[in-house]
């Protein structure tokens, strides 16, 4: 039997061995909350250097994850996507648990889908989605996934990944009013091959439209007239050149098209950046 | 009873054992706290992790914070050092130059910065500043001599004798540098006046000298093709179509010539690209002909 006096000394002993553990601690959760309160104002550079501090001085496992992960978040809000990544990958190699691995996994996504390696942040999401841990997940991947396919300028897949989520998702709405402005490389091409400078004049440069016409028209012109004329080798050369600026006014209308297309998906961003309140990348 | 004694006993032990390592372990965190993070010697011992990390600017940051505490050259240099691996060349020269006056340091500085106005390739610098030391009785280390003769290979003036300029160098990279020496007196430049003037004389064939031979034997056939159909135009009395042919005839054939001087240019460019690309993995390669450093990175 254990009298009463003895319960109390066994209750000393365990207060005093637990507050031994948590004041040996004290110093790394200092220096951790200054790295913070770094990080919070900005100071990303300093808030670096002492995460990495803390880690070089801690020589235990417990701000293995934390530390790394917050020199990731440092490193993607300077724009340093590639050591970012780096870091993030430390985070997910020290992570204990489901949901420090999903939080380190995600963060890796978005550096991929800020630096457009998008067919990677979507290969990490599918594999994601395929373990049964995050089957509560799937909104989320789908959002990354969403997010992955605007960066990759494939605004359709997109919508419909936002669709999956909620019919009315704003995100959907945005991606299929991009969809429904950006031009038709294909429709350009075509009436390019049709009506020689159409599908410039499709993209609103009228100029170069205008002198592919003339061009084309030309050309065709000089050869026709060669063969009315008999002189059937004029007329092969003429027909000849005529087919290099047939085929070049197609590329021109291409390269007009996608340029076309590069500023208004450029103008959805700009937009998604300054307006959009929802978890960006 | 007596068993009762004895736990308690045991407890009062274990309790005051614990209240002595409690002590102990509250006064270490204490001190780690205040004084061992930010004390000159874990400052000094975790910027040199980040400089073996190559952090140079945080390593550099963390050096500059120790001298507020100690002064000491060997973290001045180092301090040096990290501009120099960071590319800020001026900045890593200035601080070089303030070691000069260290008899333990000042040979090494005087190589790091003549390293530097090598890496930023200013040859003409680098001569002057080899020059002035040997004229001002300065001794200057062989590494600086290896480095200012290396720095010949990237020029386009001439070079010196073959044994002359191999024997400035260590036994070890002789071999090497003598195949570097015989390319450099051989590389296949071609000259853009030559090019020129061989298009003007056969359209295409000074495309065909810089290597370039569809587009000479395009250029052969194309201006040929334009220049007779413009003649049988006119010979045939249909002049518009004589000279729209003879209009773009004449603007292939200059157009050729002026492509086969820039294609002569371009094939140069490619030639000196490529063989300043293997000059500079030599040089990184060894070192800059120096012996590494032992920072004790692991």
């Amino acid at each position: 039997m254990i009298s009463t006096a003895s319960k109390y000394s066994l209750f000393i002993l365990l207060v005093i061995l637990f507050n031994k553990d948590l004041l040996s601690q004290e110093y790394l959760n200092k220096q951790f909350d200054l790295a913070n309160n770094l990080y919070d104002n900005k100071e990303y550079f300093d808030a670096i250097t002492e995460y990495k501090r803390l880690l070089f001085f801690n020589k235990g496992s417990e701000y293995l994850y934390s530390a790394n992960f917050m020199i990731g978040m440092c490193y993607k809000n300077g724009a340093k996507l590639d050591d970012a990544i780096k870091y993030f990958s430390l985070a997910n190699a020290n992570s204990s648990g489901d949901k420090e691995y999903y939080d380190s996994k995600i963060e890796i996504i978005k550096c991929n889908i800020l630096r457009r390696t998008t067919e990677q942040a979507i290969l990490m999401i599918d594999e994601l989605a395929k373990d049964k841990k995050y089957r509560n997940e799937t909104d989320d991947l789908n959002y990354w996934r969403g997010w992955a396919y605007i960066f990759s300028d494939d605004w359709k897949k997109a919508a419909s990944e936002f669709n999956k989520i909620e019919t009315g998702h704003q995100l959907k709405k945005i991606c299929e009013q991009t969809a429904g402005e950006q031009y038709s490389v294909e429709f350009a091409k075509i009436i390019s091959f049709l009506i020689p400078g159409a599908g410039q004049v499709y993209t609103g440069n009228y100029l170069s439209g205008l002198m592919s016409l003339v061009w084309n028209g030309a050309l065709i012109y000089f050869s026709v007239n060669s063969f009315i004329e008999d002189r059937a080798f004029d007329g092969l050369i003429t027909i000849g050149l005529f087919f290099r600026f047939h085929r070049g006014n197609i590329q021109n209308a291409e390269k007009y098209t996608l340029a076309k297309n590069v500023e208004i998906s450029n103008k959805t961003l700009r937009y998604l950046q300054k307006n959009y309140q929802g978890p960006k990348p | 009873m007596n068993d009762i004694i004895k736990f308690h006993c045991i407890f009062l032990f274990l309790v005051l054992q614990e209240i002595f390592f409690f002590q102990q372990s509250y006064c270490q965190t204490d001190s780690i706290n205040e004084i061992n993070i930010y004390s000159p010697q874990n400052i000094l011992a975790f910027a040199d992790f980040l400089f073996c990390q190559k952090d140079y600017l945080r390593a550099a940051k963390e050096y500059e914070n120790y001298l507020t505490k100690n002064n000491n050259d060997t973290i001045k240099f180092k301090i040096a050092l990290s501009f120099l691996n960071m590319g800020r060349h001026i900045e890593a020269e200035n601080k070089f130059s303030e070691l000069l006056n260290n008899p333990k340091l000042a040979a090494l500085s005087k190589f790091e910065i003549a390293k530097s106005i090598f890496q930023r390739k200013d040859f003409s610098y680098l001569r002057n500043y080899y020059n002035d030391s040997e004229e001002n009785g300065i001794q200057v280390n062989g590494e600086i001599k290896s480095l200012y003769y290396y720095s010949l290979l990237y020029q386009q003036q001439k070079l010196p004798p073959e044994k002359d300029f191999i024997n400035i160098f260590p036994n070890s990279v002789q071999l090497p540098l003598k195949e570097f020496y015989l390319k450099k007196e051989n590389l296949p430049n071609r000259s853009p006046f030559i090019a020129g003037v061989l298009s003007a004389i056969i359209p295409g064939t000074g495309k065909i000298y810089t290597g370039e031979y569809s587009d000479g034997i395009t250029a052969v056939i194309l201006t040929g093709l334009l220049t007779f159909l413009s003649y049988d135009n006119f010979d045939h009395n249909h002049n518009f179509r004589g000279w729209l042919w003879g209009g773009f005839a004449a603007l292939f054939y200059a157009g050729n010539i002026y492509g086969s001087a820039a294609s002569a240019q371009i094939f140069n460019a490619k030639v000196n690209f490529k063989f300043t690309a293997e000059l500079d993995l030599f040089i990184k390669k060894n070192n800059y002909l120096l012996p590494e450093y032992d920072f004790n990175c692991k």
